[in-house]
């Protein structure tokens, strides 16, 4: 095939059932079928998954990770790693409690979460940049060393409390409630609005075409004109905004601002939601799209261990395996598609 | 077999090359490869007494339309000498100039800025990236000039490098197709795509032909004699010496470091050039 017919797609020999799987992706098909087995799983031991204010709660707790993950998508796909990000949300917690209560503005406080969450991601650039610090061995050193500075900013280092009415609608706000509907959460919502915009970046614009190629090939990335240091500092700094974000989320929804508490582990899961949502450890793959649904899959999941009564304990075991699990199945998918190759390259086809 | 068809049966005794290749590609081509001058007057690249960690006092011009062929044993020092015109390697010392003025250029960025292209003997190292799709290879080094605003559409990248695609003949079921997919042939087309679709003044080619089958082959050397013949100047690197005999407007030797004078064409002669790579030849 090579004339005139040539498509962005093979449309004409495509079955119904491949023109959908190539519309949602694969990778995010068996997302939805998980997310719907695991639905079905929880409901049929507990009917409380579906009542308004359990939704209302995976919705809100979503929010964090969520925006977190989406910046992380951002990260892994160029092939990087950023552990710091609850770190940064703990830093960031604090410093937008100090501006709130201390100025009383709240633009101010949520202004300056995100400001301090973007310096931070730039140091971790830096480092990586021009320290020629691997990524995974710099941003856990950063996690350890920004968790400090959060302790070390919030006075006698004991959380922050906040006492602003305007400013907890950041964290448990909701809006559209009528009667029995329970209403959207203003983080849920803020949530959505840049993954829209990070959907939107990483698939129609120049700078996240840049981190797919980057990702998947950093030197013919470079050879092809894109400069792979000033990449890695806005990659990193978006990703910390979102992180200082969340933890300005996180602070709204305390009613204090946290060194710790609340933003721990937040790295885990948006690692893995990520890696569940498609992306390889490799690089140059990964969608926010399947991040997102990956971050919805793990929140319900979650819930339904609470719901369940399963003890935290083995909370955290799940979810170390299920990182494991999602970086498997990514590394397993690449070596069968390499194998085909491979064998298809033996048998002298194109 | 060409096609799924059988075109030939032949005794292996009594089969030389040029039939076997001939019956593969279905031309005759490859050592019968002629080219017609097209060199004009206008200096696109003009290299004076450069220096760098790999190289000493290297001077030389390619001309508009002109194929300079770069010859040399593996490790003397072309693809570096690529690789620092290109902005990759640092440069210690000479001058660059192109379209005669002097420039400056650090990085492969600024590289493709000044309107040149670089074509890398490793494709899968360095040329492309495996798991994204033809599409998006190809357009790869024009994203900020298809961009408005930093907006970036599919059509718009269909658009400038679908008829690139189609015009090399790439074998791809779609442009959507991964590049690591296809077969050598045409992932090394998808790469000369991206700098067809680019066209820059001048075009850097280190070893396009390596690991590619004889009916691509032919291919490229056509499209490198036409990318000439519009007005491309073209540093050819290569190792093999009838690709450079056939395709070279001049021919130089890189020797550990250090560059020939030009060959003309009509005198180069194998002996000669191999002479010139070891160091033992005299000076032409």
């Amino acid at each position: 095939m090579t004339a005139g017919d040539l498509n962005l797609t093979n449309r004409s020999t495509e079955s119904p059932l491949s023109r959908l799987t190539r519309f949602v992706g694969a990778e995010n098909l068996s997302l939805i079928i998980a997310l719907i087995l695991l639905v079905l799983a929880v409901s049929s031991q507990t009917e409380f998954l579906f009542s308004s204010r359990n939704l209302f709660n995976i919705g809100q707790n979503m929010a964090v990770v969520g925006l977190i993950a989406v910046g992380m998508t951002l990260v892994i796909v160029s092939n990087g790693l950023d552990i710091s990000v609850g770190s940064i949300a703990g830093c960031a917690s604090v410093v937008c409690a100090l501006i709130v209560t201390g100025s009383g503005s709240v633009p101010g406080g949520l202004v300056g979460g995100i400001a301090i969450g973007a310096v931070l991601g730039l140091v971790n650039a830096l480092i990586i940049n021009y320290l020629r610090v691997n990524a995974v061995v710099a941003t856990l050193a950063t996690m350890s060393a920004f968790r400090g500075i959060a302790f070390l900013i919030a006075p006698e280092g004991r959380p922050v409390g906040v006492l602003d009415p305007t400013f907890a609608l950041l964290g448990s706000g909701r809006f559209l409630q009528t009667g029995s509907f329970p209403g959207i959460p203003v983080a849920f919502a803020i949530l959505v609005g840049v993954a829209i915009i990070g959907y939107f970046v990483m698939s129609s614009t120049v700078f996240g075409r840049s981190i797919y190629s980057m990702g998947g090939n950093p030197a013919a990335a470079r050879l092809a004109g894109i400069n792979l240091n000033r990449m890695r500092l806005w990659i990193y700094a978006i990703s910390g905004a979102l992180s200082g974000l969340a933890g300005v989320i996180v602070t709204a929804r305390t009613s204090s601002g946290q060194p710790a508490s609340g933003t721990q582990g937040l790295e885990l899961e948006a690692i893995t939601a990520v890696f569940l949502g498609g992306a390889l450890l490799a690089g140059g793959k990964g969608t926010i799209v399947g991040s997102m649904l990956a971050v919805l899959l793990l929140a319900v999941l979650s819930n339904g261990m609470n719901l369940l009564g399963i003890p935290t304990f083995y909370q955290l075991v799940a979810k170390g395996l299920l990182l494991i699990l999602a970086v498997a199945i990514g590394q397993w998918r690449m070596a069968s598609a390499e194998k085909r190759q491979a064998k298809l390259a033996a048998s002298g086809g194109n | 077999m060409k096609d799924g068809q059988q075109t030939g049966d032949l005794a292996t005794a009594d089969t030389t090359e040029d039939e076997i290749v001939r019956l593969m590609v279905g031309r005759e081509l490859i050592h019968g490869f002629k080219r017609q001058e097209t060199t004009r007057d206008e200096v696109v690249l003009e290299v004076e007494g450069l220096s760098s960690r790999w190289h000493r006092d290297i001077s030389f011009k390619i001309r508009a339309g002109e194929i300079l062929g770069f010859a040399g044993l593996v490790g003397a020092g072309r693809t570096e000498l690529a690789k620092v015109i290109f902005g990759e390697y640092r440069r210690n010392g000479g001058k660059v100039k192109l379209m005669g003025l002097d420039s400056d250029i650090r990085s492969p960025a600024e590289a493709i800025r000044a309107n040149i292209g670089f074509a890398p003997e490793n494709r899968k190292a360095e040329g492309l990236i495996l798991v994204r799709s033809v599409i998006e290879n190809a357009a790869m080094a024009i994203y900020s000039r298809l961009a408005r605003w930093g907006v970036l559409r599919t059509g718009q990248m269909v658009e400038a490098v679908g008829p690139v695609i189609r015009q090399l003949e790439v074998k791809t079921p779609s442009l959507s197709q991964e590049v690591g997919k296809l077969s050598g042939g045409n992932q090394q087309k998808v790469v000369l795509a991206r700098w067809l679709a680019a066209g820059p003044r001048l075009l850097i080619l280190d070893e396009p032909t390596r690991a590619v089958d004889v009916g691509a082959k032919a291919e490229i050397y056509r499209l490198i004699d036409r990318l000439a013949k519009d007005g491309m100047a073209i540093m050819l690197v290569s190792s093999e010496m009838p690709e450079l005999m056939a395709l070279s407007d001049r021919i130089v030797v890189m020797q550990d470091g250090r560059l020939s004078p030009p060959i003309e064409k009509q005198d180069a002669t194998e002996e000669a050039i191999v002479a010139l790579a070891l160091g033992t030849g005299v000076a032409a």
